[in-house]
């Protein structure tokens, strides 16, 4: 049986007043995906109504595709951070985290609530995990995404730094069996790619072909089934 | 002029042939994707990296009209090529996807699953440079 692929997070672009959600559909099946999940940043709690318009606007669309929605946590303040995971949990599909801030990447990974942690090393001199924190994470059963966009639009220094990082919190998920999914992060539909195309990416920072694979597929699926239950 | 011995076939390298596609909004002349892809595989892996790599584009094997093409290379390249291709963002200051349509272990399978023989441009080399 052929691998049914899912990129579990494509980021939603605002701009002139307009979104990208039919232009991500069709990239989506040109790209042969099953699934996709639709991400949309939230930053203070006044913003969570815009998911029920995102939801609408995704029933009106007709695709083969699964659709999901889920939100992007994105804020230094812990507190906002963590009322933020309560308060969206059962509005959307999917809650992550953007990580970067060892206190929020900390947080995210203690809370069960949250599905994935975006990009742990994001903007860090170092990789944003460490042992207690991938530890956590498993026991949690906190995703840590490994987002292929950061190196997609970085070169030379910043790419080999971000390549290292990534290859560091490799070897802490794969030690203490940590959920861990890879990603797109995609802003536009340019930045998405095959599934393949995206496992391809996990074996440059160590992960075996097959371990790739799942991470975009079986690994996908069982984060995907726990929205159906 | 005096050749190299052949190495004899149990030891050479398992030969992969990769069809990829282009997705953009224009079509490209073989020289800028070619120079495209040797880039971001210099990009990636460095030059002791790409070194290791086997990566030739047969300048009869890309569709311009249908914008795919084939890579040759072995079974130890193909998935550092496919992480090469992925990083592929624009050509030419246009906005691309490379999806890889297949992997063949032969180029008449890959003629014959994926390419249009009567599309193939059949042209000197010369003429696939901008």
């Amino acid at each position: 049986m052929s691998r049914r692929f899912a990129d579990l997070h494509i980021l939603l672009n605002h701009s002139d007043n307009k979104d990208n959600l039919s232009e991500i559909v069709r990239s989506a099946e040109m790209l042969d995906l099953s699934s996709i999940v639709i991400f949309d940043t939230i930053e203070k709690t006044s913003e969570i109504k815009k998911f029920n318009d995102l939801r609408e606007k995704i029933a009106k669309i007709n695709t083969d595709t699964n659709i999901y929605i889920g939100a992007q946590i994105s804020s230094n303040n812990p507190e906002t951070v963590k009322s933020l995971i309560l308060k969206t949990r059962s509005k959307v599909d999917i809650v992550a985290v953007s990580g970067g801030d060892i206190i929020i990447n900390r947080l995210a990974v203690e809370s069960s609530k949250v599905d994935i942690l975006l990009s742990p090393e994001f903007s860090r001199k170092d990789s944003g995990l460490d042992e207690v924190m991938a530890k956590l994470a498993a026991k949690n059963n906190v995703a840590i995404g490994f987002s292929f966009r950061p190196v997609l639009h970085t070169y030379s220094k910043i790419r080999a730094h971000i390549l290292s990082h990534m290859i560091y919190n490799w070897k802490l998920v794969k030690r203490f069996d940590t959920p861990f999914v890879i990603i797109s992060s995609a802003q536009d539909v340019w930045d998405m790619r095959t599934g393949r195309e995206l496992a391809s990416f996990g074996t440059i920072i160590g992960m075996e072909l097959s371990t790739a694979l799942d991470a975009v597929s079986t690994n996908c699926e069982k984060i995907i089934g726990k929205i159906k239950k | 002029m005096v050749k190299l011995s052949a190495i004899s076939p149990a030891h050479r390298d398992h030969q992969r042939y990769i069809v990829f596609g282009i997705i953009s909004e224009k079509s490209f002349v073989l020289g800028d994707v070619v120079k495209t892809v040797w880039t971001s595989t210099l990009q990636l892996f460095g030059e002791v990296g790409t070194s290791e790599i086997t990566l030739w584009m047969p300048s009869t094997l890309y569709n311009k009209t249908e914008k795919k093409g084939i890579i040759k290379t072995d079974n130890h390249s193909v998935e550092k090529i496919r992480a090469a291709l992925a990083c592929i963002t624009n050509i030419e200051n246009q906005k691309v996807i490379f999806k890889v349509l297949g992997i063949t272990g032969t180029i008449n399978a890959a003629k014959r699953k994926f390419l249009d023989p009567e599309d193939l441009q059949e042209k000197p080399l010369s003429e696939f440079s901008s």
